[in-house]
């Protein structure tokens, strides 16, 4: 399109880019997201979750491009990675510690910080019993999964003094999250999920610097440096496409954006035309808004408030009531805690 | 072990059904007091009618709207709301489907007893939706069909003096307009669909439209077929026929997927939807009025007479998608192209159209 040269990839429809070209397109994208409103502070100390998929794989790369020392316009900040293992919820995980380690202490030479998915709790299967006895559904653990993953990387860049935390969500998955989330009730959440700089957390700003970058042009991008990702399981992995709200709605957003290709970047621009619910009070759950009033939001159930305390609330007094917000209590509906427990049920 | 005593009456009756919204068993009774109550409540508590207003019920024949007739006139008996009720139908021209679907709303006439009015697009606008479809094919009829009965609907009620409209549309309905407005990034359709009344903010605007409210909303579909069953009520249960290619399609699919994972799912996207809040710095459309036929439009020419006039010039795709663009370049070419006696398409049409006038 631009140059003449022989083109290997259509991003965008009638737009044919030869490998240089899409190159330039791909991390020019990146940096104007970076640069565009001055994020980053000189010095500042930044977590970068990653997961070994493709997504956070090139995140990781284009970093550490931008952050050598022949870089143009250098990167000014401090880089450290976290790491959530959660092979211990999978019996047959290949063991990917030693993967993550080798490319990114021996490679990349960051601080690293792996923490396994049950860190802190008293025994090494309540989340494991939690997620697959007591909770009736896979939305519901895969929701679980979720939250708990960004409690663990709050609490990492809380600990390591990081301001910033970077995630690797591309422009497909967070447009197919808002469909998915506005299915669960997490409407009021849409504009935050989605923003570049979430300051939900007080502490802890997440920025989301692929967010306008399709998954299909990270996986272009990665095939032509030979950037290799981690194979990665996870709790949806061969189950089918009806199996959980989140599978469903990215059947139904990849099937159309096949028909219709402007069909992600229209839900994405949508969702930046929203505004954001900043209220002061946040769900103990998500740590998103609470966006109920004080009663309804209050839980009554002793066995579900032990049970928040312990996975996802490691800070506060254990005599405060638990608030949630409307998709969590939804979500804990489908949970079903410990019966043998108390008299209560 | 399911359990088969029904939870509201606590054994009195046994259970016949399981209710799709809280997926607990019911007796007949109870599902039908259930039914309407909901229906009672949400009408009190959004406030949606006043004594002595005149409402007209826009039925056409379907579950939905037969269901609203019987249980708005139910209620309106029962809790003395103090209503007038009639009945407004639109005749879009469909043979096989709205012909017979016509039948239907003349039989709720007699059995429910409330006056009614048909209006045609034929009598209305000149086309019937048979015509339109031979002219524009099966992809973007739905388009003209909306569009034109929306303004049927507002010109019934005009005709017959009524202070609102109440349309059947159910929980189902929203949530799938909430989602298709997000897909089509149709931000300004978006901050209204969930209201359960609209137009009726008629102080800052200068056109007075006829409120329209949707006294179903948290009402699920499924709901309402096994009410209109078990109450043999009659209605009219055939798709329309030129629906299959409509975009609403993919979404209607995947909410009755969802629904089957999640029942409570079409409530919580209905939820999400009022959560919705959108950035007053976006730019919205300012309502105005069309030139032609003073309705209310966003644009200088409302949607109804840029569509009519593409069907009347031959060029059906005029007010659907990017044609806009082909809009502006046929008035700009009228005015520059050719002199009076030059033989170009562009004298044909002008020509065409004097002789209409």
């Amino acid at each position: 399109m631009s140059c003449d040269e022989d083109a290997c990839v259509i991003v965008r429809i009638a737009d044919p880019m030869c490998r240089k070209c899409f190159e330039e397109f791909f991390i020019h994208k990146f940096r104007s997201t970076l640069s565009k409103s001055n994020i980053f502070g000189r010095g500042e100390h930044v977590l970068i979750a990653y997961s070994g998929g493709p997504s956070s794989t090139a995140l990781l790369h284009l970093i550490a491009d931008g952050l050598s020392v022949n870089a143009r316009r250098r990167l000014q900040f401090q880089a450290h990675v976290a790491f959530i293992d959660e092979s211990s919820l999978y019996p047959d995980a290949i063991n990917i510690r030693e993967k993550v380690i080798d490319l990114i202490t021996n490679q990349l030479h960051y601080p690293l910080h792996i923490v396994s998915i049950d860190d802190n709790l008293d025994n090494d299967n309540t989340l494991k019993e939690l997620l697959f006895q007591q909770t009736k559904s896979l939305t519901a653990r895969e929701e679980l999964i979720r939250r708990r993953k960004l409690k663990l990387l709050f609490d990492i860049a809380i600990r390591e003094k990081c301001t910033k935390l970077i995630t690797g969500d591309n422009c497909t998955k967070l447009s197919t999250q808002i469909l998915s989330d506005i299915a669960q009730g997490k409407g009021a959440h849409v504009a935050l999920e989605c923003n570049l700089t979430d300051t939900t957390n007080d502490l802890v700003t997440i920025v989301r610097l692929f967010r306008e970058i399709m998954s299909k042009e990270i996986a272009m991008y990665n095939r032509l440096n030979s950037i290799e990702s981690l194979q990665n399981v996870d709790i949806s992995t061969m189950s089918g496409i009806q199996s959980s709200i989140f599978k469903l709605t990215e059947t139904l957003v990849n099937d159309l954006q096949r028909q219709f290709p402007s069909t992600v970047s229209t839900i994405f621009r949508t969702s930046d035309k929203l505004e954001k619910n900043l209220k002061p009070e946040r769900c103990d759950l998500c740590c998103y808004p609470l966006n109920l009033d004080e009663d309804q939001s209050l839980l009554p159930d002793q066995d579900r408030i032990k049970l928040i305390r312990q996975l996802f609330d490691t800070t506060s007094d254990s005599n405060d009531p638990v608030h949630v917000c409307y998709a969590c209590r939804r979500l804990l509906r489908d949970v079903q805690p410990n019966l043998q427990s108390n008299n209560q049920e | 072990m399911p359990s088969t005593i029904c939870v509201s009456c606590r054994g009195e009756r046994s259970a016949a059904l399981v209710r799709p919204k809280t997926s607990e068993p019911y007796c007949k009774i109870c599902f039908f007091q259930a039914f309407e109550r909901e229906i009672h409540e949400t009408i009190v508590k959004e406030q949606l009618f006043k004594p002595g207003e005149t409402i007209a019920i826009a039925a056409s024949g379907g579950k939905d709207s037969t269901v609203l007739a019987y249980v708005l006139k139910l209620l309106n008996e029962r809790h003395s709301y103090g209503l007038n009720l009639v009945l407004l139908s639109i005749d879009e021209g469909i043979t096989g489907y709205r012909d017979d679907s016509l039948e239907t709303v003349k039989r709720n006439q007699q059995q429910y007893d409330l006056p009614l009015i048909i209006l045609t697009y034929k009598e209305l606008y000149g086309w019937s939706m048979d015509e339109i479809v031979k002219a524009v094919g099966r992809k973007n009829n739905c388009t003209f069909c909306g569009v034109f009965r929306r303004q049927a609907l507002d010109r019934g009620a005009m005709k017959l003096s009524v202070n609102k409209i109440a349309t059947g549309h159910n929980a189902d309905d929203i949530a799938e307009t909430i989602l298709m407005n997000i897909l089509r990034g149709d931000i300004a359709r978006l901050k209204r669909c969930t209201s359960i009344i609209t137009g009726d903010e008629s102080d800052d605007n200068e056109v007075s439209v006829i409120p329209r409210c949707k006294p179903l909303k948290y009402a699920y579909e499924k709901e309402i077929v096994l009410y209109a069953f078990y109450k043999r009520l009659d209605y009219f249960s055939t798709e329309c026929i030129y629906s299959p290619n409509a975009y609403r399609g993919n979404i209607r699919t995947y909410i009755k997927d969802l629904e089957r994972l999640r029942p409570s799912s079409i409530i919580d996207i209905i939820h999400s939807g009022e959560q919705l809040i959108v950035k007053p710095t976006t730019k919205l459309p300012v309502q105005r009025i069309c030139e032609r036929c003073s309705y209310c439009s966003s644009m200088p020419i409302c949607k109804a007479c840029l569509l009519i006039e593409g069907l009347n010039k031959g060029i059906p795709k005029l007010g659907i998608g990017k044609t806009e663009r082909y809009r502006k370049e046929m008035q700009q070419k009228q005015d520059q192209c050719c002199n009076d006696q030059s033989l170009c398409h562009c004298m044909k049409e002008k020509l065409t159209v004097t002789e209409q006038n």
